[in-house]
């Protein structure tokens, strides 16, 4: 699997710039910009700007999301931030502040 | 070859490969091969074309072609070489420069 | 929590800090600080333009900053490590390209004399002297019965 995975322990202040899927299990501060998926999983902190293809959420994302097409606020993820997508899913028990565009 | 009991102190010059079993304290100029053996000792800068060492070697170090080093060797002194290496359980403390570019960013 | 958990792939640069408790394997490029408890491996076509801690470091591929290691670094064949390595223990195979201070911080295995000292103080390993070399001069060839350690100034 060519995805980069930031693992359980590991954080990250900066920049992460891809063009792989980022597995987010740990701490992310700054910004993550890939052209491809970014899972932000249960025991991940992002505090982070996201941009990437579809973004999934299931760990606390705290900045703003920019999705080509589809974010997924799953029922054990928090998001607190915009998002802009053209699909997005809020799951039953997610939680979530901020404003949506979803485009035209 | 300098054998075991044999200890120079001085300056060794020659075109041909030497073998140190014994002990050199000054400086060594070959064309060729400097073998430090493993019971030797060589406190000297240190100018060849080839240098290994599995014993002692103290001192500035110039080899034309390559450096080796070996596992029981202890090594300290700056090294100048376009090819090194260092075997696991070997001892160095110094600086290396090899003569290469970083390549750059694309 | 010894597993590589963390892999950063061959298209993904990280430019800031990274710290941790566990192992990273890099295959993309790291620019900046990385400082981990576990072991990092930079891969052949990778690059780290970074100042590195780590238990041990593999250096298979680009290192341009000073790594520290508890235990190994081990720089391969093919890889470059431009900048001071220091660690226990040093692993250079033939090949590898290397521009720096390389320090071995774990025992010597000398049978005479204990190499800890800096090569840059050379004082340090010279036996009592006759009593007119006190100075530390370079060496002379004319002078090669004393003995000195000579040593490139850095």
């Amino acid at each position: 699997m060519a995805n980069t995975t930031i693992g359980n322990s590991i954080v990250i202040e900066g920049e992460i710039t891809s063009q792989e899927a980022i597995v987010v299990q740990g701490t992310v501060k700054g910004k993550i910009e890939t052209s491809q998926s970014v899972f932000v999983e249960n025991s991940a902190t992002v505090e982070a700007d996201v941009t990437g293809e579809s973004v999934e959420v299931s760990g606390s994302v705290t900045g703003n999301i920019d999705a080509q097409t589809r974010v997924e606020i799953k029922a054990e993820g928090s998001m607190v931030g915009d998002v802009k997508s053209p699909r997005i899913l809020i799951a039953d028990g997610a939680r979530y502040k901020g404003s949506i565009d979803m485009g035209q | 070859m300098i054998g075991s009991t044999t200890s120079i102190r001085g300056r060794v010059t020659g075109d041909e490969n030497l073998t140190v079993v014994g002990s050199i304290e000054g400086s060594v100029q070959i064309s060729k091969e400097l073998t430090v053996d493993k019971q030797a000792t060589v406190d000297a800068t240190v100018e060849a074309a080839r240098v290994l060492v599995s014993g002692q070697l103290n001192g500035q170090v110039t080899a034309a072609e390559e450096v080796r080093i070996d596992r029981n060797a202890s090594v300290t002194g700056d090294v100048n070489t376009p090819r090194i290496s260092i075997a696991d359980g070997a001892h160095f403390e110094g600086r290396i420069d090899m003569p290469f570019d970083i390549p750059t960013i694309d | 929590m010894a597993k590589s958990a963390t892999t950063i792939a061959a298209g993904t640069v990280i430019r800031g800090r990274i710290h941790g408790e566990e192992s990273i394997e890099l295959l993309g490029r790291v620019e900046g600080h990385v400082e981990i408890s576990g072991s990092l491996t930079v891969d052949a076509k990778a690059r780290a333009d970074a100042e590195i801690q780590a238990a041990s470091v593999f250096i298979d591929g680009i290192v341009v900053g000073n790594v520290t290691a508890e235990d190994t670094i081990h720089v391969t064949g093919k890889a470059i490590a431009a900048g001071d390595l220091t660690a226990a223990k040093i692993i250079v195979d033939d090949g590898a390209r290397i521009r720096g201070f390389v320090k071995m911080t774990g025992a010597p295995k000398t049978r005479q004399k204990p190499s800890t000292t800096r090569a840059t103080a050379p004082a340090a390993t010279v036996p009592p002297a006759a009593p007119d070399q006190d100075e530390d001069e370079p060496e002379l060839p004319s002078s090669a019965s004393k003995r000195r350690v000579s040593v490139k100034k850095r």
